[in-house]
């Protein structure tokens, strides 16, 4: 079963239940050896999908309840850098072990009130500071097909999960790319909403002005239900948006097995088909910009001319503001404090005692960070990376102008070897070349399998949005799943 | 937010650069990363780091500053800082307390996964009380 439809046809016959669901998925996951999962909640599931059993007999004669819980009985995995009351909560960090949330984040409870089933807390680069999830506490996550490779980061264990059918969807986080890149070296579908589509309450801060849910799952159209049962304001985030959310599953289920793209104008960025992109990536999006032409589309060249500086850009903008909500990890009213920091002489050895437990990864980008925001140095690296910044959503725009979506590989290439760039920080932070501008931009985003390379590893297409134009990312991506 | 975490630190190995071609002063610091400098962020950001490891930070920092040098070749004359994901002002409220409740073991839910707890309060080691 590959989609929420198909799963809730199967609970309307009867061949498949809440509890049955559940309690299958559990069993994958004891049994799976991709190290994605960090903390499960079983028996909490458990329950919960007991409740909806009786629920689905006794209150509905049988009948899935789809307008007001269109995820009943779905069991999902959820980034382990957002809250659920009283579950553990990790960040794959050392620094948060044993950290237990006293409440649970606004897009999980919004999940749970439409009828979803967390099954436990998924394994990320610490603090989400990664792109190939080898920065976790817990260990790598394995790719899951190839498990020599990377399933890509920050929300590997959620790419991983999704696509080792260990839950039916999952919920990642992405900062610079953290779930395209998973959903195209996982060969899931994965999606960035606008900038405060989604409330972030519960999502434990990397980088404020960047971080974004969202959805990674088997489908377009999952990914749209649940972005849209996510989305909406939030008077717990202050950045949380009211611009009105539409029937996004309705506008993909509307499309059928066989949309037309008539009408629609699809921007190909000539700065993101550079020398350097593995030639089965870029001849795999090429062909799938040639279907779209076939299917009625208007494919028209645009330029984004401040791409090449969108690496430099975001680590400087990323880091800093990494630096400053990571300044919270003191060891006094939440978190890790070891019994050398207890024996420390002074409040500056405590903090530099607990702060040890920070990973490499972690200590670089807080180092990069307050360097970057030091007096003498701020206004060169900084502030003259937010005016790039600004410059960066100009050229989007700019491009939108003539455009309903831009195209583009997600990646340069496919998931590469563990260990390949670990050794490696800043090829690693190029990785996200194609994820980054959008993030900086606050656009909505989306990666969509569109086949595999000669060795089998899935390769993504990246959609791209104007600032609230999930409507139009949607339908982009239905089309473009539909021809693949 | 950046106003507090401004952390003086002399730039010992700042250079001017003309760049004559823009007829401009354009300065930006060729900085050198060496292991004193981390060595002073990193305690400035109070982060003990592991010995073994900080011939890995120069280098890896050093190649990363490097490499966001290419930013001083853009003209952002004019250019106002893009500080924040949303335009316009951030959505405010009223505070309003909010009661979490208590635990299984009668204490408040939000000092709860504290290190350590007293009287419902976060206990601390005498160094920071």
């Amino acid at each position: 079963m590959r989609t929420i439809r198909e799963i809730h046809d199967a609970f309307d016959s009867g061949r498949e239940t809440p509890l049955s669901l559940t309690e299958r998925y559990l069993g994958k996951i004891a049994k799976s050896p991709h190290n994605a999962w960090i903390t499960l909640c079983g028996e909490r599931a458990l329950r919960q999908a007991e409740e909806q059993n009786l629920k689905l007999k006794s209150k509905h004669g049988g009948r899935v309840p789809r307008e007001a819980e269109p995820l009943f009985g779905i069991p999902l995995g959820i980034k382990d850098n957002l809250v659920i009351e009283n579950i553990r909560t990790t960040c794959a960090s050392r620094i948060l072990d044993s950290y237990l949330p006293p409440y649970t984040a606004t897009a999980v409870l919004r999940l749970e009130t439409a009828g979803a089933i967390p099954l436990g807390k998924l394994n990320l680069d610490e603090f989400a500071m990664g792109s190939s999830n080898e920065n976790s506490a817990y260990g790598p996550v394995l790719h899951p097909t190839h498990p020599d490779r990377v399933p890509g980061g920050s929300s590997g264990g959620s790419g991983a999960a999704v696509a080792a059918d260990l839950c039916f969807a999952a919920l990642g986080t992405d900062t610079g790319g953290s779930i395209r890149l998973p959903a195209s070296f996982c060969g899931v579908v994965g999606m960035k909403p606008t900038y405060g589509r989604i409330s972030r309450y519960g999502q434990i801060a990397f980088a404020s002005s960047l971080d974004q849910i969202g959805p990674m799952t088997r489908s377009v159209e999952d990914a749209a239900v649940l972005a849209q049962v996510m989305s909406g304001v939030d008077s717990m985030d202050s950045t949380s948006s009211d611009q009105p959310v539409e029937d996004w599953g309705a506008i993909v289920r509307a499309l059928g097995d066989s949309p037309s793209a008539k009408g629609l104008r699809v921007g190909v960025p000539a700065e993101y088909f550079i020398d350097g992109i593995d030639p089965e990536v870029r001849s795999a999006i090429e062909a799938r910009i040639e279907t779209l032409h076939a299917q009625g589309a208007a494919i028209v060249p645009v330029s984004l001319p401040h791409t090449r500086f969108a690496v430099s850009t975001y680590y400087l903008i990323a880091v800093s503001e990494a630096s400053s909500n990571l300044s919270r990890f003191d060891g006094v009213r939440f978190g890790l404090r070891p019994a050398d920091a207890m024996r420390s002489g002074g409040l500056r050895e405590f903090y530099q005692k607990v702060r040890a437990n920070f990973g490499p990864e972690v200590k670089r980008r807080i180092i990069l960070g307050n360097f970057a925001l030091s007096s003498g140095y701020c206004e060169d690296y900084f502030q003259k990376a937010a005016k790039v910044r600004r410059l960066m959503r100009m050229d989007f725009e700019n491009a939108f102008r003539s455009v309903d979506v831009m195209v583009s590989p997600v990646a340069p290439t496919t998931a590469f070897r563990l260990g390949e760039k670990s050794k490696n920080p800043l090829q690693m932070y190029l990785t996200d070349i194609f994820t980054i501008p959008a993030s900086l931009a606050g656009l909505p985003a989306m990666s969509v399998p569109v086949g595999t390379d000669s060795g089998g590893l899935p390769i993504g297409m990246q959609l791209i949005a104007p600032r609230f134009g999930e409507s139009s990312l949607f339908r982009a991506a239905r089309i473009v799943e539909a021809n693949t | 937010m950046i106003k507090n975490t401004m952390i003086p630190i002399a730039p010992t190995k700042a250079k001017k650069i003309r760049q004559p071609w823009r007829n401009v002063a354009f300065s930006y610091y060729m900085v050198e990363v060496n292991e004193a400098l981390i060595r002073k962020v990193a305690a400035l950001s109070m982060l003990e780091l592991e010995e073994s490891g900080v011939a890995d930070y120069v280098k890896s920092i050093g190649e990363i500053l490097k490499h966001v040098e290419q930013l001083s070749s853009v003209d952002t004359t004019g250019i106002e800082p893009m500080l924040h994901g949303i335009d316009g002002p951030l959505r405010l409220r009223e505070d309003m307390v909010e009661d979490f409740g208590r635990d299984e073991h009668g204490t408040p839910k939000v000092v709860a996964s504290a290190p350590e707890v007293e009287h419902d309060g976060f206990k601390v080691p005498r160094i920071i009380g």
